[in-house]
């Protein structure tokens, strides 16, 4: 559903400028032309950041109860209050933001990148193995992802990387179908053909010209899915079979608080569910930028 | 076209024989006791080691796997799914009272994501980046990112102390109550609605930019429709083909979606009884709601393939 | 600052904030203990007419009533949840029972209008009333009372009935005619705890014919035909069952509803709260705090809680290091702040601080007498101190590493869970792994021994500690996780199960207790409550000083003021 088909634009055979040049070019044509997707990609960047420094920025060890604040709202001691066990929320938070990207990242990684890599290889050989691998990502995709990612999660037990195996493989078929579609295409246009016709190797054909054409789709389909991932994690954990405690992690916090009685404190539920809607917010709107700057053909429509 | 659609549904039927072994194979790793259910706690730990064996002989758990999976697939084709230690009535009992309410809230959200998603594409391929542009596809982008459950949970309790409403307890089909079934369903649809429009709004506003340079467009405009909103409008059912193929394909996710938002609602539809079925391990409902829901995604996606290939002839041939 | 203790079982905000020691003492357990009233030896309840508590009560209505989940099947007899006994309850008549109209505390004639104990004590006699029909139209007999109580106290292969114990010492089952049953005992019981067992709301009377027509096994039968006030009209898996009033009901004038409808809802979500809220439900039973206080804060609804039959618990694995050694145990009891349990869960579920024994119940120490013992105190310095001298003599004095802390996936279990792996670490520095499963897997573990601690639940029948000291604690009980084996106590439990002298019995219940306090067989969390809320319109019912929910659960004295 996220399939973009670079249209019939020529690309440009050779890089006259440096490449730092044009990429610094680049950014500020992109900031230029979509402020409001530059700017969440400020946030998403913010928001790895502080995943990357959590225990720096975390004012409270997460893990650390304080059995004499019990479910306490914000304060001036702790900004976000404290959870059932005393626990400060907002340390909580951001070293949830750790695992939860964690988990959106090694998804990503292991789920889309894999699948595309495959999806190139498919559309670039072709042929059997290609056929094969159409079955077998048409076979994958007989799931819908979170019933795939529930199944998968409560086969290998709760753990973290029993999540993240679990929404990777749902990511794989995604990957593997835009890549290859994006290939193909490619394959049929003129320049490959040229290139091809003057005698261009095969990883010279690959790394060359198919590659660089790739990177678009996906970066676009890969930050959308960093947003899929990290609400897959959440619902997961709200079906019971997530990430388990003590670890805090977006999803559970939040599943936690919404499964304790009718009304959970308001802190509990609010903050977390803020910062798993800020994160998935802000990959997609970085990936709609991203797809309007480098999708040729909306590019030059507008 | 014909021959398409054969090849297309003899590679499905193919591929559910797989889903089927898939599903079965990982309901029978997973890890815990099944006369737990049967027995209860209290019974359970009185069991017996020989006792034990002789239930599990009883109840064909001691067979090899491939006998259960045949006797399982036995069921299936009796129309009865078999029977779960946790209930009284069949699973086909509770798919054939349960799986409408599902698909009402799946249909309906699909109306929704439509009602909302189509005028935001509007905007944005009219006045693209234009400030509307930013905003109705920030709010678009925006119920994409919030899980639906948590939503769902912030509607009950937001109606619950505002207007001291709750939705209905038990369900009832359309026909017979349609009042307390539209309050029952339409949470859920709203919800998951919702968060499908981006995904159309998305694919709608391309679809319209594209066909906005077509032609015949231009030759709408020519002939002096000026106003880029007519325009639009003139484009708009050449661009909503592929929109429409989007939903199909997002129907089945609906269908997961339904999971965990149907039990924030306290819905009694499928992915409630799903999420009771997680809940409990009780690997019988698990089994062969999984087994369903693959079932209607493959059938989703063969419907879906037909019409893009009646529409485009050359997919046909590939 | 001086640490700010929670008390005991925590009170809600507004006791709080009155200050009122009065309300904190009537709500929260520092009342008179709960005691069973004596039974009388003979009892002739020829006249005896069981009607509705108030003097005006109506006729008609439907009761819409909340319950947590459907039952898991309907064998009543089989089963150990509230899930079956809530909505199945009604269906069924004992022999005797306990009163609706006082929370349960007398017994009362049910089936059986008269009985008479012998005066060794060792033969019940009871008389049956006559002209009683189940719901299939078959009169009751002798007969049909001895069939359900042979398979509850002999179940037969296959069948697995937790009552089994409360019977372990009748030997005979007679009919002596049509209308006389008669119960004889190997050697004399304390007359209350026999009765008691009697008129527990789980031993029902089915007939003789359905359990044969079944082969003794009813869990698939799900309208088993009873004797009671109601009866199966139509049930949605999941959602609803509706019961029917039976107009031939022996007890004249009752019941006073047309019918009842049970809802289910998930127990901790939100459902049965928001249901009885918005008035979709007259009555829910289990509720949350916050449902129970928001209920309290609305006109014309009330909400009330009770004490339940319900041990939570942390269970070492006495059969693995650490916890094979008593001082370990003991140390991790010591170092369990029961009152901030009790407090973390404070919005889920309302819970109370006790030891071994049901904390308001005559048998056990007084509660203000417990809260000078160690480990039960407010400053929880000393029981440190000592534990950690434990762990050292025990050769842990640098703590413990990889326990395994087994928690079944609800939201109370998971909440201690952490909070005691927080607890062990700060001051013991045990290590602890935290591994959340659903039932089926906790119960496979626990029988394969493949945990460290366990953290859960059980429930018991009676208030008698020869109930439950025989299924908790007794070597090879069926709910003796830890597989605690205390010869000690092992030599103690016959001389409090056989002594029928009250004063020399209490005496040794107290020697158990000393015994389990240094050798504890489980690690107290604390005991349960229940909150109930209703509209005010609900009448003929008096929830307050319930013990347990599964004496009570008839529905034939309620009535709507409507």
């Amino acid at each position: 559903m996220t399939a973009t088909h670079p249209g019939n634009i020529a690309p440009p055979t050779t890089f006259k400028p440096s490449r730092l040049r044009r990429m610094r070019e680049g950014f500020f044509s992109f900031v230029r032309r979509s402020p409001m997707s530059a700017f969440w990609g400020l946030v998403a960047a913010a928001i790895v950041v502080m995943a990357v420094s959590a225990p720096v920025l975390a004012p409270y060890d997460p893990l650390k109860s304080n059995f004499r604040a019990m479910t306490k709202p914000p304060n001036e001691k702790n900004w976000f209050g404290t959870d059932q066990v005393g626990r400060d929320t907002l340390s909580r938070v951001i070293h949830g933001s750790r695992t939860s990207l964690m988990v959106a990242f090694a998804a990503v990684l292991f789920g889309t990148t894999l699948g595309a890599l495959w999806g190139l290889a498919c559309g670039f050989f072709g042929g059997r193995f290609d056929l094969i691998s159409q079955r077998l990502i048409e076979f994958m995709q007989s799931f819908p992802d979170l019933i795939l990612a529930m199944a998968i999660a409560m086969a290998l037990g709760a753990g973290t990387w029993t999540v993240i195996v679990a929404i990777a493989i749902t990511r794989i078929p995604f990957g593997g179908r835009v890549i290859r579609s994006v290939v193909l295409s490619l394959k049929e246009m003129q320049y490959v053909e040229a290139a091809r016709g003057i005698g261009a190797s095969n990883r010279r054909l690959m790394f060359r010209h198919i590659l660089p054409q790739c990177v678009a789709p996906y970066l676009i389909l890969a930050t959308t899915h960093l947003g899929v991932a990290i609400v897959i994690e959440a619902s997961l954990g709200f079906l019971g079979v997530g990430i388990p405690p003590p670890s805090p992690t977006w999803g559970n916090m939040l599943s936690d608080a919404l499964n304790s009685g009718l009304v959970p404190p308001w802190w509990l539920v609010l903050f977390p569910g803020l910062a798993i809607t800020l994160t998935v917010l802000a990959f997609n709107l970085l990936g709609d930028g991203i797809r309007d700057a480098l999708d040729p053909r909306l590019r030059n429509a507008l | 076209m014909i021959s398409y659609i054969a090849r297309r549904l003899a590679f499905g039927v193919l591929t559910i024989i797989g889903v089927s072994i898939v599903v079965f194979v990982i309901m029978r790793v997973l890890p815990g006791d099944p006369l737990v259910a049967l027995f209860g706690p209290d019974g359970f730990t009185k069991l017996t080691d020989e006792q034990r064996a002789q239930y599990m002989a009883d109840l064909g758990l001691s067979d090899p796997l491939w006998k259960q999976y045949l006797a399982w697939v036995a069921d299936i084709a009796r129309g009865e799914f078999g029977r779960s230690f946790f209930r009284a009535e069949s699973v086909a009992e509770m798919i054939s009272r349960r799986a409408p309410l599902t698909a009402q809230i799946a249909f309906l959200s699909v109306v929704f994501s439509w009602l909302v998603g189509i005028p935001v594409a509007l905007v944005s391929a009219l006045k693209p980046n234009s400030a509307w542009d930013n905003v109705t596809r920030f709010f678009s982008i925006l119920f994409l990112a919030i899980p639906g459950f948590w939503f769902g949970i912030l509607i009950v309790l937001a109606l619950l102390f505002w207007f001291g409403y709750r939705a209905p307890l038990t369900g009832a089909p359309f026909f017979s109550d349609p009042l307390l079934n539209l309050q029952i369903v339409i949470g859920p649809a709203i919800v998951l609605g919702l968060g499908q429009a981006a995904y159309i709004a998305r694919m709608a506003r391309s679809s319209l930019l594209e066909v906005i340079r077509e032609d015949y467009v231009r030759t709408a405009r020519a002939k002096g429709l000026s106003s880029r909103l007519v325009i639009a409008l003139h484009a708009l059912p050449n661009a909503l083909l592929p929109v429409i193929t989007l939903s199909g394909i997002l129907l089945g996710f609906v269908l997961a979606g339904s999971i965990p938002v149907e039990r924030a609602f306290g819905a009694p539809g499928l992915g409630d009884a799903m999420f009771i079925a997680v809940k409990e391990r009780d690997v019988f409902v698990m089994q062969n709601l999984v087994f369903l829901y693959a079932c209607v995604f493959v059938l989703l996606n063969i419907v879906v393939d037909v019409v893009i290939a009646w529409l485009d002839p050359r997919i046909r041939y590939q | 600052m001086p640490r700010i203790r929670h008390p005991w079982s925590r009170p809600n905000r507004r006791d709080v904030l009155k200050g009122s020691a009065a309300a904190l003492a009537a709500a929260y357990g520092l009342r008179p203990d709960w005691a069973v009233a004596a039974v009388p030896t003979e009892f002739d309840g020829t006249k005896f007419q069981l009607a509705a508590p108030e003097s005006n009560p109506k006729r008609g209505g439907v009761l819409k009533y909340g319950i947590t989940s459907r039952p898991p099947h309907f064998d009543v007899h089989q089963s150990g949840t509230i899930n079956s006994l809530g909505c199945q309850g009604c269906m069924f008549d004992n022999l005797i029972r306990r009163d609706p109209r006082d929370s349960g505390k007398t017994i009362i004639p049910d089936l059986a209008h008269s009985w008479k104990i012998s005066a060794d004590g060792k033969t019940y006699t009871f008389f049956l009333r006559e002209g009683v029909q189940f719901h299939d139209g078959a009169e009751l007999t002798a007969e049909d009372v001895k069939a359900t109580f042979d398979r509850i106290a002999k179940p037969p292969q296959g069948i697995s009935i937790p009552r089994s114990v409360l019977f372990a010492a009748v030997s005979e089952i007679n009919a002596r005619d049509k209308h006389t049953i008669e119960f004889k005992l190997s050697q004399p019981r304390p007359p209350e705890f026999i009765m008691s067992a009697f008129a527990s709301g789980w031993n029902v009377i089915f007939r003789k014919k359905t359990l044969e027509d079944n082969q003794q096994n009813l869990r698939r039968v799900v309208d088993i035909p009873g004797t009671g006030p109601y009866k199966s009209k139509r049930r949605v898996e999941n959602e609803v069952w509706v019961m029917e009033r039976n107009e031939k009901y022996w007890n004249k004038g009752l019941p006073y509803l047309d019918g009842i409808e049970f809802y289910h809802g998930l127990p901790f979500s939100s459902e049965l709260g928001s249901a009885v809220l918005a008035g979709r439900t007259d009555y829910a039973r289990i509720v949350d705090p916050i449902t129970a206080r928001k209920a309290k804060e609305t006109q014309g609804m009330s909400s009330l809680n009770f004490y339940q039959s319900v041990i939570q618990g942390c269970w070492p694995n006495a059969k693995k290091k650490p916890f094979d050694d008593p001082r370990v145990r003991r140390a991790v009891h010591l170092v369990m702040d029961k009152a901030v349990l009790v407090d973390v869960v404070k919005d889920v579920a309302p819970m109370m601080v006790g030891g071994f024994i049901y904390p308001f119940s005559d048998f056990a120490t007084p509660i203000d007498e417990l809260r000078k013992r160690i480990g039960y105190q407010d400053d929880p310095a000393a029981a440190v101190k000592e534990a950690k001298a434990l762990m050292a003599a025990a050769g842990y004095a640098s703590g413990a590493k990889d326990v395994d802390i087994l928690v079944r996936d609800v939201p109370s279990f998971k909440l201690w869970g952490q909070a005691i792996q927080a607890m062990l670490q700060e001051t013991l520095n045990i290590e602890t792994k935290l591994r959340v499963v659903v039932e089926s897997v906790w119960f496979d573990d626990i029988k394969s021994g493949n945990y460290g601690l366990a953290i859960g639940a059980v429930v018991s029948t009676l208030l008698d500690p020869s109930d439950y000291f025989n299924a908790w604690y007794k070597k090879d009980g069926p709910q003796n996780y830890a597989n605690w084996d205390n010869a000690k106590f092992n030599e103690l439990l016959p001389k409090i199960d056989g002594e029928v002298d009250a004063t020399k019995r209490l005496a040794f219940i107290r020697e158990a207790e000393a015994i389990m306090e240094q050798d504890p067989p489980v690690f107290p969390i604390c005991w349960e409550k229940i909150n109930d809320v209703w509209y005010n319109y609900v009448k003929g019912h008096k929830p307050n000083d319930y013990f347990g929910i599964y004496d009570v659960v008839r529905f034939d004295t309620f009535w709507l003021d409507k």
